[in-house]
């Protein structure tokens, strides 16, 4: 019943300023790009780890475990059909020949997905919404598209709430829109679908009209109540994420940490 | 005083719209005003808030506008509503529709933010309207964790911290427990004397309390002005009220029953005790609960959302057959999370639950088909057929019943609930009284031993209310139906309810029959409930509960 990322604690993680975070969560990005050697790209994930670690709010991704492992299993079957180069031949399927560098390579992107997944996810678990779209208002967005954002999330857990209690009025009339066959399934969705859809509209055709009534105007100047504040701390942690950013690229310009040199 | 607001024989024909929503309507809100509108459905109430707040003609589509509107010196056709609305801003009904940040704080922030206050001064009028409407400690809670009275106080608090001149509610307080309606118009007379804001109209269906708010009340039927004046002058003309089917004051019909003339009518109690000489009555019977045939029995019942913070804290309740129960109790006090535990939609996280000697407790809604019918407050939930004939169809034709029984069934109900001519229409255009009694109608054809209802009267006028009940109440008779209805409006439990648990907290602290507990109105205060005016009065005036005007009436003695 919760549709929140958001995990209430009191971690360092938690205490940084919001946009520490998504500059943290850029440079996990480009750290994971920098490498595909599989130890590599095994280190940020760690990075990655130990972070969301720290947060005390990994309860908050574990939801994300099965989908991860899939991610992961998918880039190993499927990369080294694609990535068809190399020197040491691992097993050959006829015409279709399978390299040790190709496999080390799938797996190098597969962590670094998962990375990344994983350094967003961290972000979503230790900022409130609306900080994060106090920071994206400080970093200078148009408000409609910080507003937007937050709205997204905002009405996650409302259509959610909706849905479940959708479909348990429906169970208390006979039907279980999400048991029998797929087909039977496919069908019932109609039953779901139709309510949700038209309490959302109704929601939405509204919102203007809401906004409007408590005295939004697109053109005016806005003031905001959560005031972000930069802290000692998180010029650290930025100067740190720089630092190492600037020694992941200069060790890719020098060779390390790859298998296929002339790849991402 | 100045003038506020002006309108000018203000005609609205909205977009398609056949017919004319307002008629030529002239008025004038001032400073110190406080105006009730009143009037039927239909009658054009909402449309004339949103003309004064320019949100007709400017963000909703209307075929014709004619006339003239300024709000303080604006003319509400060439300034946007974002502007108009830092003058006059209106709370609607729907509070759904208006919530739309994350928490409560941020969305009573919203407004201020917009009118480019500084920071501390925001976060002053968060804490202010917060403490106003009665949510503090809920600061930073998500506005979907809130109960549906919680998330009405929050759509009030967010137009409170505009700190407009002109506040507007169109039935902003139907969702809120007794006291906290009657708490808030205390508020906004407070606000009016202090000055912060300068007038209000208030659109509300409770004339008792309007009597006491508003000093002026205006009458709209059919988009016109058909009565205007002081409380005192309009809430007296009890055969007016009643053929526009609202509810005059108690008193004030009981003393016009009486045969006294229209300048003697009271409209308070106090006014109605002053009159009171001989009223001699006799004793009301009492009425026996049969508490022999248990349907459904819940056992130390015990659950929460997050956590720790427990919501249900051991409820134990017994229901018999053929009963009224009434489930009353202050906002966010547990009564929609008990129901949804009834219907297994929730899980308890200790306790059980027994239907017809049967545990349910582990068992989800299907378990509980046939044999209790649950309409939940918000009907557009449950409907998602494309003609109400399919709508009502639903249910048995799930339940594997042969076509001709279906078809048998559904006109029974249709006809019972009187919704036979809307049979193919669309129930998602209807009318909310008629989308309320289609929700009604499409579980009453599964014929449930147990009708469970969560706030089915909000939003309906006196009239509908009466209409619905009445027609719950023929199914209880007829069928033996067992109805367990969850209000905030005590006339509905006075007038209908055998038995009420008070829920305070998340436990049950008074559960005995109607009759007990409007005796004793300290304790129900306590709890957040105001009794209906004649209750008080009667208690008062003669040591004993009478329910309802014609109950009096009847123990009369000449
Ligand atoms: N999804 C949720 N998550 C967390 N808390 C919730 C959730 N839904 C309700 N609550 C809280 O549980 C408590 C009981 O809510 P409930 O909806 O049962 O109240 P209620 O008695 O029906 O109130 P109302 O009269 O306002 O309808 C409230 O304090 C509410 O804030
Ligand atoms: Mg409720």
């Amino acid at each position: 019943m919760k549709f929140v990322l958001y995990v209430d604690a009191n971690s360092p993680i938690h205490r940084l300023d919001p946009r520490t975070k998504l500059y943290w969560v850029l440079c996990v990005f480009i750290w994971s790009m920098t490498f595909n050697h599989p130890l590599y790209t095994a280190a940020i994930l760690g990075i990655v780890l130990a972070t969301l670690l720290m947060s005390r709010a990994i309860k908050g991704v574990k939801f994300a475990t099965i989908p991860l492992t899939i991610l992961i299993a998918m880039c190993i079957v499927l990369w080294p059909l694609f990535r068809r180069e190399g020197t040491t031949v691992l097993l050959s399927l006829g015409p279709l020949n399978i390299y040790y560098e190709s496999l080390l390579y799938a797996v190098a992107v597969g962590f670094r997905l998962t990375a990344m997944v994983l350094a967003g996810l961290t972000l979503l678990v230790t900022t409130r919404i609306e900080e994060l779209e106090a920071a994206l208002v400080k970093l200078k967005l148009p408000y409609p598209i910080a507003f937007g954002v937050s709205a997204v999330f905002r009405f996650i857990p409302t259509l959610m709430g909706d849905a479940h209690m959708v479909i348990a009025a429906q169970r208390a009339r006979g039907v279980d829109p999400l048991r029998g066959s797929l087909v039977t399934k496919i069908k019932n969705s109609a039953l779901i679908v139709a309510p949700i859809f038209m309490t959302s509209m109704r929601r939405l055709s509204t919102l203007p009209l809401a906004m409007e009534s408590r005295g939004y105007t697109p053109t005016a100047k806005r003031t905001y109540l959560i005031q972000l504040k930069m802290r000692p701390v998180d010029y650290i942690y930025i100067a740190l994420s720089t630092a190492l950013t600037a020694t992941f690229i200069y060790m890719r310009l020098n060779g390390i940490g790859v298998i296929y040199p002339h790849y991402i | 005083m100045s003038t506020l607001i002006e309108l000018d024989d203000v005609w609205v024909r909205y977009r398609m719209a056949r017919d004319y929503a307002l008629r030529g309507i002239s008025l004038k809100i001032r400073e110190g005003d406080v105006v009730g509108i009143i009037g039927p459905t239909g009658a054009g109430k909402s449309t004339l808030a949103k003309v004064m707040c320019g949100i007709v003609p400017n963000l909703e589509p209307c075929d014709e506008f004619r006339g003239y509107v300024s709000v303080c010196g604006l003319d509400t056709r060439e300034v946007p509503v974002g502007i108009i609305c830092r003058r006059c801003a209106m709370v609607f009904q729907d509070y759904e529709a208006q919530l739309f940040r994350t928490s409560v704080e941020l969305e009573v922030a919203f407004g201020p933010e917009n009118l480019g206050l500084e920071p501390s001064e925001i976060e002053r009028r968060v804490k202010w309207a917060l403490e106003l409407t009665g949510l503090v400690g809920l600061e930073r809670r998500y506005t979907y964790a809130l109960s549906g009275g919680q998330k009405q106080r929050l759509a009030i608090a967010s137009v409170l911290s505009l700190q407009p001149d002109v506040l507007v509610l169109d039935e902003a307080t139907s969702d809120l427990d007794p006291r906290g309606k009657l708490e808030l118009f205390q508020v906004i007379k407070k606000l009016i004397e202090a000055r912060i804001i300068k007038a209000a109209v208030i659109i509300d269906h409770h004339l008792d309390k309007l009597a006491q708010l508003a000093n002026r009340i205006v009458v709209l039927k059919n988009g016109e002005v058909i009565d205007e004046g002081t409380p005192r002058e309009v809430l007296t003309k009890v055969e007016l009220l009643k053929s526009l089917k609202l509810e005059p004051p108690q008193v004030t019909e009981l003393f016009h029953r009486l045969g006294h003339t229209r300048d003697k009518l009271p409209l308070t109690i106090d006014e109605a005790l002053e009159h009171t000489k001989n009223l001699r009555a006799r004793k009301p019977e009492r009425t026996e609960v049969s508490k022999v045939d248990k349907v459904l029995s819940l056992r130390d019942i015990w659950f929460y959302y997050v956590p720790s913070e427990w919501v249900l804290k051991g409820i134990n309740l017994d229901v018999y057959r053929g009963e009224c129960l009434g489930i009353i109790g202050q906002n966010g006090s547990g009564k929609t999370t008990l129901a949804n535990i009834i219907m297994g939609i929730l899980k308890p996280i200790k306790g059980r639950v027994t239907l017809l000697d049967q545990d349910v407790t582990e068992k989800g809604p299907t378990a509980r088909i046939g044999i209790i019918g649950y309409v939940l407050q918000n009907p557009d939930y449950q409907i998602f057929n494309r003609t109400v004939y399919e709508e009502l169809a639903f249910a048995p034709k799930h339940m594997n019943l042969p076509p001709d029984e279906v078809d048998r069934r559904v006109k029974h109900v249709a006809k019972l609930v009187g919704i036979e001519h809307l049979l193919d229409e669309d129930p998602f255009f209807l009318s909310k009284a008629d989308r309320q009694r289609v929700a009604v109608a499409s579980v009453l054809t599964m014929y449930p031993k147990i009708l469970l209802l969560d706030e089915p009267t909000t939003g309906l006028t006196p009239g509908e209310t009466r209409d619905l009940m009445d027609l719950v109440m023929k199914l209880n008779r007829e069928l033996g139906m067992t109805v367990i209805v969850i209000t905030h409006d005590m006339n509905v439990v006075a007038r209908y309810c055998t038995r009420v648990v008070l829920m305070k907290s998340g436990e049950i602290v008074i559960d005995t029959d109607t009759r007990t507990l409007f005796k004793n109105i300290e304790l129900l205060r306590q709890n957040y409930i105001e009794p209906p005016q004649i209750i008080e009065y009667t208690v008062r005036a003669l040591g004993e509960p009478y329910l309802t005007v014609d109950e009096l009436i009847q123990h009369l003695e000449r």
